[in-house]
C-alpha cells in the first residue's frame, strides 16, 4: 500500500477519475454527473486554492525572514523584508476580524496596496522605452519585419498615429486582424494539441513528473 | 576607432528615463485632446449592448487585478455606466479577490437612477476556481453561489428567481481581465450554451481575442486605455481613458523616436571608416 502511495499509480488513478467525470459531464449530463463535476471543479478548486494561499503565504514569510537574517543584506533590505511580513500579518488579522468592507481594510487597500501595485505596473513604460532603444534594431530581414509591424501597431494604438497619417490606423489594424490572426490561431491550435498529448502522457503514466 | 553611440556614451538609461518622465507628465499638465477614432471591435461591443431588448439579463464576470487595473479602468467604468444606464438586468460576480474593492470604487461613478438592488441588479461574491468555475456557473449558478455579496440567500432575491444557468442570459461580459477569462467564457458559455461573449479588456489580452472576434465567438472588445477612451466617447461620458490618451500618444511617439535613433546609430557604426 505504502509503495503504491509513493509511486505514480495513485496520482494517475486520481487523474483518471477527474478526467472521466469532467469529460462525461460534457457529453452525457445528468444530475449525478453534474453534481460530481461541480464538486470537483468548484468545491475542490476552492479548497485547493485556499490551501495554496496559506502555503504560499507561509513560504513567502519564511523566505523574507531568511533573507532578513542574512549578514550580507543591508539595513533597508532587512527592514523591507520584515515590514512585508508584518504588513501581511496585520492585513490577515484585520481582514479576518473586521472584514474586507471595514474602513481600515479599505484604507490600507486603497491608499497603500493599490498605489503600490499600480506603480510597479506603470514602471513598465520606463523599461519598454529602454527596450525599444536596445532591441528594435534592423540587424537582419526578420528584425526589419518585426520593427515595421511593431511601429505600425504602436502608431495604430496611439491616437496621435491617425492624426499624423490615417494609413497607420488601416495598416495597423490589418497587422492585428490578419497577420496576428493567422499566427494566433496556429499557436492556439498547437497549444491545444500539446495539452491533449500531455494529458495522454499523464494518463498512460509516461509523464516523468508523476512519482519520479 | 569607430564613433561610440551618443546616448550610450552619456548613459542612455538615465536620458531615456528622463524623456519618458517628461513625455508622460507634460501632456497631463497641458492636455491636447487629440481625437480618438473608434475601432470596429469597440463599436461592435457598444452597439450590441445598445441593441439589447429592455429587461435582458446580462452576466458580468468581474476579473480585475489591482496591478493591471490602470489599463482596464477606463473601459470598465465606461462599460458599467453604459450597462446601468440601459434597462438591463445585471448579475455580476467576481473571479479575483481584488474585484469587490475595485468595483466599489467604480460604482461611485455609476448613476443608479431608479434602480433597485435585487430587482434589476445583483452582486455575487468572489469565487475561486478559474475556468472550471465558469463552466459550473454556466450549468448551475446556485451550485456555486448560495448567497449574494451582502449575505442574502439567492432564492430570496427577486431577480434571481428565473436565473440559474447560462441560457437565462442574453450575453456574458468579461470585465478587466488580465487574460484567460474571456477564453474561458468562450469555451464554457459560448460553445456549449451559445451565449455571446463581450470583453472590456487590457491591451495585452486584446490581440489574443481578435481570432475569436473574427470567428464571431466574441461580439466585440475594448483595447486597454485606448479602447476605454473610445467607449467613453461612444457613451458621451469622458473619464480616465480620454484623459490618458494624450500621455499614450506622447510616450508612443517617444518609443518611435528611440527606435529611429537606435537604428541610425547602428547604421553609423556599421558604416566602414572613410
Amino acid at each position: 500500500m505504502s509503495k503504491t502511495l509513493k509511486g505514480k499509480e495513485l496520482p494517475i488513478l486520481v487523474m483518471w477519475i477527474v478526467v472521466l467525470i469532467v469529460f462525461s459531464s460534457y457529453f452525457f449530463g445528468g444530475s449525478t454527473l453534474e453534481s460530481a463535476f461541480k464538486t470537483l471543479t468548484v468545491d475542490w478548486a476552492i479548497i485547493i486554492t485556499n490551501i495554496a494561499i496559506v502555503v504560499g503565504s507561509l513560504a513567502l514569510m519564511q523566505r523574507s525572514i531568511t533573507l532578513a537574517r542574512r549578514e550580507k543584506s543591508d539595513k533597508v533590505d532587512r527592514f523591507m523584508q520584515i515590514w512585508t511580513v508584518v504588513l501581511a500579518v496585520i492585513l490577515f488579522i484585520i481582514g479576518t476580524t473586521l472584514g474586507i468592507k471595514s474602513n481600515i481594510y479599505s484604507w490600507i487597500y486603497n491608499y497603500i496596496l493599490l498605489p503600490s501595485w499600480q506603480t510597479v505596473y506603470t514602471l513598465i513604460i520606463f523599461f519598454m522605452a529602454t527596450a525599444s532603444y536596445r532591441a528594435y534594431r534592423a540587424n537582419n530581414k526578420y528584425a526589419v519585419v518585426l520593427l515595421i509591424s511593431g511601429v505600425l501597431v504602436l502608431m495604430r494604438n496611439a491616437p496621435v498615429g491617425a492624426s499624423i497619417w490615417s494609413g497607420f490606423q488601416d495598416i495597423g489594424s490589418w497587422v492585428l486582424d490578419v497577420v496576428n490572426l493567422s499566427g494566433s490561431r496556429a499557436i492556439m491550435i498547437g497549444a491545444m494539441i500539446g495539452a491533449i498529448s500531455l494529458l495522454i502522457k499523464i494518463l498512460t503514466g509516461r509523464e516523468k513528473i508523476l512519482g519520479e | 576607432m569607430r564613433k561610440t553611440a551618443t546616448l550610450q556614451k552619456i548613459g542612455y538609461r538615465k536620458i531615456i528615463y528622463l524623456l519618458v518622465l517628461l513625455s508622460a507628465t507634460i501632456p497631463m499638465l497641458y492636455p491636447i485632446g487629440l481625437p480618438v477614432i473608434v475601432t470596429k471591435q469597440t463599436q461592435d461591443l457598444y452597439e450590441y449592448i445598445e441593441k439589447l431588448p429592455s429587461g435582458s439579463n446580462v452576466a458580468i464576470e468581474f476579473a480585475a487585478y489591482a496591478g493591471m487595473y490602470p489599463d482596464a479602468q477606463a473601459a470598465t467604468r465606461a462599460g458599467l455606466i453604459h450597462l446601468f444606464r440601459r434597462p438591463l438586468n445585471i448579475v455580476l460576480w467576481h473571479t479575483t479577490a481584488d474585484g469587490p474593492m475595485l468595483l466599489s470604487g467604480e460604482m461611485k461613478y455609476v448613476k443608479m437612477g431608479n434602480r433597485v438592488y435585487g430587482k434589476d441588479h445583483v452582486f455575487l461574491p468572489y469565487v475561486a476556481g478559474s475556468e472550471a468555475t465558469t463552466a459550473a456557473l454556466g450549468t448551475n449558478i446556485r451550485g456555486v453561489f448560495k448567497s449574494d455579496s451582502y449575505g442574502t440567500p439567492i432564492d430570496q432575491i427577486p431577480l434571481m428567481k428565473n436565473i440559474n444557468k447560462a441560457e437565462d442570459f442574453a450575453v456574458i461580459l468579461v470585465m478587466a481581465s488580465a487574460g484567460g477569462n474571456e477564453e474561458w467564457a468562450v469555451r464554457q458559455w459560448m460553445i456549449p450554451h451559445h451565449i455571446p461573449v463581450g470583453a472590456y479588456t487590457i491591451s495585452i489580452t486584446y490581440p489574443m481575442l481578435i481570432p475569436y472576434w473574427r470567428a464571431g465567438s466574441v461580439i466585440g472588445m475594448t483595447n486597454g486605455v485606448r479602447g476605454g477612451a473610445e467607449y467613453e466617447a461612444l457613451i458621451g461620458s469622458p473619464g480616465p481613458g480620454l484623459r490618458r490618451t494624450d500621455v499614450m500618444s506622447s510616450v508612443s511617439l517617444l518609443y518611435v523616436a528611440l527606435i529611429v535613433v537606435a537604428n541610425v546609430e547602428m547604421m553609423r557604426e556599421k558604416r566602414p571608416k572613410q
